[in-house]
């Protein structure tokens, strides 16, 4: 079945596997393309200074993303599956990223979304916080921060 | 500035319209001299302010029309002027502000490109792919704003059609991420190829631009898509009168607050009362059945358990739960028996005692305050919802008098005017006890309670002797009482609410609120 949805997927998912941004990779889900499951990595980058010496470092991420026949006019659903301790991410794994929300762009596509993921794990806002205690955390105890975010990650590796 | 419309309601609600809540087609009841007259006044007969019902026709008109004048203004065309006037919140005055100012500038916030390439329209382009969906081919039409984000007009009219259907501000702009360009109009409906989108847009547009305006609002009745203009409104005036509007629909309300007619108290004084009562009626409602006052100092006090036997933690004075008397008087401790008409609490030397406990008094008092008028204001509310069955109790009782007694309908509607208007005093008297509560005791409050008792005692006479029994002995003296008490009642009203209009414009009243 093809459809002008699943046509820009496939279209998505080749520039991801042709051209992949680092610390990426995902697959769609076998039995339905309009879900793909990705790990975001986070591996120090010595290219990229900024990205080093943050607590994800190191992290393997699991992410979801649930498209439906609205996409690209809306944007999919993305949420965490693995456990994630960060003021701008939920109890249950759903993202506060306005690029999901009310900035979203047609011309935006899976690679440029993970890409501000993987920055938003690096830089996050506490001043939207959708998640209170690691927001306060960030802002006024930055070791017990880091110390919490280093536990998600080496569960991560689990 | 504006012209007159033909929805005009200059109408005069005299006597005989006061039925109008319940007739729906009373616009054809008026006669052309009334819909001429210029003063207009409403059911409870004070003047108001003219007012006109606009459909959605009017208003797409009226948009244009303000369009059009500020186009000239701007010496632009129209679609760009809309964008424009969209971006300073339809404030013609505001927009030539900022745009003499900088235009440069204003042009930018409103996303209209600087140097307008763009030829507004579809075409093709060999060998490009559209970004979105990745459209390609002879077939394809490409569109592109100045920014020559180009894209295919399938992808355009779905990114358009997204936007409108989920609302996300009047605004569209070009689907690039970040591109702050909007599309015109006219580029939508060259880009959109349904018709019912396409009205959905303009909509939306007419909605921004109600909403915008002081001067307009939407009538809230059920199903109702008129708007009301009243030119006369503005912000600062709306803060010591209350502006009554009534809708071709028939639903009445308030211009500023979209309430019921709440005549007469302020909006900002509504508001602040319906706030106090939903905040504090659980906890009175659980004060009232829950608890007891001391007899003395009248401390609230919970029995949760064991015997009759109280002693107030607040005062130390021992007393029966029951009976609510001095513990040691009491001739049979175990089971009160003794039957008072009602407690004294004026005791000097026990108040003495609990003038310690000023603080706990004071908060006491307010309550008591409080519980004075919600009562009261409650009490109103009740007997309005009771007058709804007295009126059709009255209609039954109008048909079988005028059936056993060989009295012709007309003859007895004296009773349902009654009904009615004493529905609508009962309204008045309502929202009165909610502006005494905010009221600070001076001279003009005293006029405003005296005439608030007025209208009070008068509107429980005549509702006795509506409800009293009619024979066909007294029928006539009955009637000319009800008559006659029917006309002193709305004429107290009417006193009752111009006098209180009156008296916020002149600034008579103290509040013990900040208005």
């Amino acid at each position: 079945m093809s459809t002008p949805t699943r046509r820009r997927l496939m279209r998505d998912f080749k520039r991801l596997q042709n051209d992949p941004p680092s610390g990426i990779s995902g697959a769609p889900c076998a039995d339905n393309i309009m879900r793909l499951l990705f790990n975001v990595f986070n591996e120090k980058q010595t290219t990229c200074l900024q990205y080093a010496d943050t607590p994800f470092e190191d992290g393997t991420f699991k992410l979801s993303m649930s498209f439906d026949e609205t996409y690209p006019n809306k944007p999919p659903t993305v949420r965490f599956v693995s456990e994630m301790f960060h003021p701008n991410v939920y109890a249950n794994g759903e993202l506060c990223l306005d690029i999901l929300q009310n900035r979203w762009s047609p011309t935006y596509d899976v690679a440029a979304i993970l890409t501000s993921i993987q920055s938003l794990l690096h830089d996050p806002n506490p001043n939207s916080p959708a998640n209170a205690e690691s927001a306060s955390l960030y802002r006024e105890n930055r070791r017990e921060y880091i110390r919490r975010v280093r536990e998600t990650v080496e569960k991560s590796w689990e | 500035m504006e012209e007159e419309s033909d929805y005009s309601y200059q109408s005069s609600f005299e006597e005989e319209d006061l039925f109008f809540e319940y007739n729906h087609d009373y616009q054809e009841d008026l006669s052309p001299s009334q819909l001429e007259d210029n003063s207009s006044k409403d059911k409870n007969n004070i003047e108001i302010a003219k007012f006109n019902v606009l459909s959605i026709q009017d208003l797409i008109k009226k948009k244009d029309d303000l369009v059009n004048r500020t186009a000239q203004l701007l010496d632009l065309d129209n679609d760009t002027t809309q964008l424009l006037l969209e971006n300073y919140r339809w404030k013609p005055q505001k927009l030539l502000e900022k745009y003499m100012e900088n235009q440069e500038e204003a042009l930018f916030q409103a996303g209209i490109p600087q140097d307008p390439k763009c030829s507004d329209c579809l075409q093709t382009i060999p060998d490009f792919t559209c970004p979105i969906m990745f459209e390609s081919g002879e077939d394809v039409k490409f569109f592109s704003l100045s920014c020559n984000h180009k894209f295919c007009s399938l992808c355009y009219s779905m990114h358009i059609s997204t936007k409108i259907n989920n609302r996300i501000g009047y605004r569209i702009n070009c689907p690039e991420y970040k591109c702050n360009l909007s599309l015109k109009e006219s580029q939508i409906k060259l880009l959109l190829n349904d018709d019912s989108e396409l009205n959905k847009y303009i909509m939306i547009i007419i909605q921004n631009y109600v909403e915008a305006s002081d001067t307009l609002t939407w009538c809230p009745g059920v199903d109702c898509d008129k708007a009301i203009e009243l030119p006369s409104f503005n912000k600062v005036t709306s803060r010591y009168t209350v502006s009554m509007v009534t809708c071709s629909c028939g639903t009445s309300f308030c211009f500023n607050c979209k309430n019921q007619d709440h005549r007469p108290a302020l909006c900002q004084l509504l508001d602040m009362w319906l706030q106090k009562c939903r905040d504090d009626s659980e906890t009175l409602n659980w004060l009232s059945s829950n608890t007891k006052d001391c007899p003395t100092c009248k401390y609230p006090i919970e029995k949760n358990g064991g015997c009759n036997h109280i002693t107030c933690r607040n005062c130390a004075y021992q007393f029966c739960w029951v009976c609510l008397q001095d513990w040691n008087k009491h001739r049979d401790n175990y089971s009160c028996n003794i039957f008072v008409e009602s407690a004294s609490y004026e005791d000097e030397e026990l108040i003495e005692v609990s003038k310690k406990n000023d603080i706990a008094i004071d908060s006491r008092k307010k309550l008591e305050r409080y519980m004075f008028h919600y009562i009261r204001f409650d009490n109103q509310e009740k007997s309005i919802k009771l007058a709804q069955d007295l009126l059709s109790r009255t209609e039954k009782k109008i048909d079988t008098i005028s059936k056993n007694n060989g009295f012709s309908w007309i003859e007895i509607q004296f009773l349902k005017d009654a009904v009615l208007t004493l529905t609508l005093c009962r309204n008045t008297l309502k929202w009165s006890f909610a502006v005494s509560y905010y009221m600070e005791k001076n001279n003009m409050s005293a006029i405003f309670e005296d005439n608030q008792s007025d209208l009070s005692c008068a509107v429980e006479d005549l509702n006795e002797l509506v409800e009293s029994k009619i024979t066909p002995e007294n029928i006539d003296s009955t009637r000319r009482k009800i008559l006659d008490l029917t006309a002193y009642v709305s004429d107290r009203n009417r006193i009752f609410l111009s006098d209180t209009m009156g008296g916020y414009s002149e600034d008579r009243y103290k509040f013990m609120v900040q208005l």
